[in-house]
């Protein structure tokens, strides 16, 4: 019978970056929010000037996906159209909205920007890390009062049991007033039982629990 | 054994009628909901769109927005024998901005359903539905990814019955965006149409009723949902591809169990912009599906956002049972690289199988297949 | 001229965040599109924004601006002429 595991995962929240539990990089405590990010961006050396350009909502969900795969790929390409990418958060895309409609007020200089619009939408941050990644597969973006593992697990079990995926991408990811919170999960098939962590509620809660500040 | 999964029942407030019946007749009579609107910011050209004139105030606590799903809900409640608080049914909104409007209006007492979750939960609590509802906001795709969710909930047995109801506000915030974009149509928008400059935003909200058990329908209908899926271009967060391959995608899953020489019709997402259309053009082509008659519905609702997958899911539902193909309002001549056969009138037509499909900022795309029993 | 072209070049760079490209370094003649510095749909619309705010030039679509945005020295050149008309 086939079985789901998290094959790995990684979380950034204000303190560090984790890969596996395992923690990458710590942030100077007195650092700000896009201090932070550009800091976890330069210790990856890739380049990718695009990174830029988005939103900290973007930034961080680009960066849990690029820890994950430490710089490397994270599918092969050839299987890009079986991937799924199921994201969720509580804020949506609050910050930046927040930001938009802050330059809506000036009446006399009425210039409202398509490159901050852009990011008022919650699933941007997927299509960046669709661009990246050249995942093609299935996306959806939930939005919770708090994270509801059980929501993420029943969707994407039923995803693969469809045959919509072969692997999926799942995970929290918010940015909002300075505060960074995410956790990206690998999901793949297996069947072996005993390898890694198996794909389920109780696993998802406590990888995402063990991520917590 | 997975039972198969319907769409038994409907509702939609919208510009141009509070039920499904008026919408109808006022589809079938060619009226458009896109008008003239006083302009909510300094504009360099006229902006038109489809606004609600009146709405019921159903709860003096709720916004705007929240009257409008609860009217909508209501309304769709009264037509089936399922009580609210049934443990098998389960709720699915699809929005994009939700409450939007409360991030102007700071005097307002509901400031934290700003969001979505707890404007969600607060109609869940209104109509006295026992589980948390499953709130999906993937830009443009949201509402017809809704479906899609849900019918994939009960398939699998994690319920019986859902309810879909996708809505979003005309709202200063995204108007000015999509301004911004230089995205809007200077007068009302033309899907598909040579002469095609953009869009027109609406607001509404879309209602469906799911279930596996078509006997609740209370005769309504049943039409069965049978494919689905969604992709992403991978391409760009704002442009469509340029190459429909990543819509392709998205409809080949859904015709996982269908062949594609049995599509009656295509409701394709048909913006008006130029590339979004093109697009779509480019895709069905190279499905091979250029003869099938297809229509957008933007030129009646102008893009209603999280409410436009369901409500036009719900005309189309409208087609099979009338077998009435709509005609493309705004449609005269072609004008896309891809060959498509956009209907310039109604067609009378047999209308088994209908294609939906919708495509989205952030560059996702999805689809779904229908079937009359 | 050239102090034009220099200012240009930083305004471009603050407008559309291109974070590790040093001003100096962009090449007045190179085509600001495709190549390059990479620039995308957005951008250009953000030109059009950084045009209106700093030169007070209304482009009306995007067609339009992919004329003008060709290089930095046509921009230069069509905010010259424009402020001398």
């Amino acid at each position: 019978m086939m079985k789901l595991k998290i094959n790995k995962w990684s979380a950034i929240n204000d303190r560090e970056v984790l890969l596996n539990g395992e923690s990458k990089l710590v942030f100077d405590s007195t650092a700000l929010t896009d201090q932070k990010l550009e800091v976890a961006y330069r210790a990856l050396g890739v380049s990718y000037p695009k990174f830029f350009k988005m939103d900290a909502q973007s930034k961080l969900g680009w960066l849990s996906a690029e820890y994950l795969c430490e710089g490397g790929k994270l599918f092969d390409t050839s299987a890009s159209k079986d991937v799924a990418l199921v994201l969720s958060n509580r804020k949506s895309s609050l910050d930046t909205d927040e930001q938009y409609q802050q330059s809506l007020t000036n009446e006399e200089e009425f210039l409202p920007s398509p490159a901050v619009f852009v990011y008022t939408l919650a699933n941007i941050v997927a299509g960046e890390i669709c661009i990246r990644h050249g995942i093609k597969g299935e996306n959806n973006f939930l939005i919770s009062e708090s994270f509801d593992a059980a929501a993420l697990v029943n969707y994407v079990t039923i995803l693969f049991e469809e045959g919509l995926c072969e692997q999926c991408l799942v995970g929290w990811v918010e940015a909002y007033h300075g505060t960074l919170r995410s956790m990206f999960a690998s999901i793949a098939k297996t069947t072996d039982e005993k390898a890694g962590l198996l794909f389920n509620i109780e696993n998802l809660n406590q990888v995402y629990q063990t991520s917590e500040l | 054994m997975q039972k198969p999964v319907y769409i038994v029942n409907d509702h939609i407030l919208s510009a141009i009628g509070t039920s499904t019946e008026s919408n109808w007749e006022n589809v079938l009579k060619e009226k458009s909901g896109i008008s003239l609107i006083d302009p909510l910011f300094p504009s360099d050209q006229p902006i038109y769109g489809s606004q609600l004139k009146e709405y019921e105030k159903v709860n003096p606590k709720a916004t705007k927005l929240e009257n409008m799903f609860l009217y909508s809900l209501q309304e769709l409640l009264k037509k089936t024998k399922i009580k609210s608080s049934n443990e098998r049914l389960m709720l699915f909104v699809s929005t994009t901005k939700g409450n939007i409007d409360l991030l102007q209006d700071k005097s307002s007492n509901a400031t934290d359903r700003i969001h979505l979750a707890a404007m969600a939960a607060f109609i869940q609590q209104e109509l006295g539905l026992k589980h948390s509802p499953i709130v999906i906001s993937n830009a443009c795709i949201s509402g017809v990814l809704a479906i899609q969710t849900a019918a994939l909930y009960i398939k699998h047995g994690f319920i019986d019955h859902a309810i879909v109801t996708g809505g979003d506000l005309f709202s200063r915030f995204t108007l000015s965006g999509f301004y911004s974009f230089k995205a809007l149509s200077a007068g009302i928008c033309k899907p598909f149409d040579k002469t095609r400059d953009g869009i027109n935003l609406g607001e509404g909200i879309g209602s469906v009723l799911l279930s596996n058990d078509p006997a609740v329908a209370q005769g309504a209908y049943a039409i069965e949902v049978t494919g689905y899926g969604s992709s992403n271009d991978a391409n760009h967060i704002s442009g469509p591809s340029r190459d429909g391959s990543g819509l392709s995608l998205a409809v080949q899953k859904a015709l996982k169990h269908t062949d594609v020489k049995t599509i009656d019709m295509i409701n394709a997402h048909g913006t008006a912009t130029l590339y979004n259309d093109n697009m779509e053009s480019l895709a069905f082509q190279q499905l091979g599906m250029s003869d099938v008659p297809l229509n957008s519905l933007k030129g009646y609702y102008g893009h209603t956002l999280g409410a436009a997958g369901v409500l036009e899911v719900i005309i189309s539902i409208r087609s099979m049972l009338n077998n009435t193909i709509v005609k493309s309002l705004g449609y005269e001549e072609p004008g896309t690289e891809g060959k498509v056969n956009v209907a310039k009138t109604f067609i009378k037509k047999d209308i088994r199988t209908v294609l939906k499909t919708a495509s989205g900022f952030g560059g996702c795309n999805s689809a779904l297949i229908l079937k009359k029993g | 001229m050239s102090e034009l072209i220099s200012k240009l070049k930083q305004q471009i760079v603050d407008q559309l965040n291109l974070a590790d490209v040093d001003p100096a370094g962009i090449d007045e003649n190179a085509p600001l599109f495709g190549e390059g510095l990479g620039l995308d749909s957005i951008d250009a619309l953000e030109l059009i924004l950084l045009m209106q705010k700093n030169y007070n030039i209304k482009i009306a679509t995007a067609e339009e601006g992919q004329k003008i945005f060709s290089s930095v020295r046509a921009m230069a050149d069509f905010i010259e002429a424009h402020q001398k008309a």
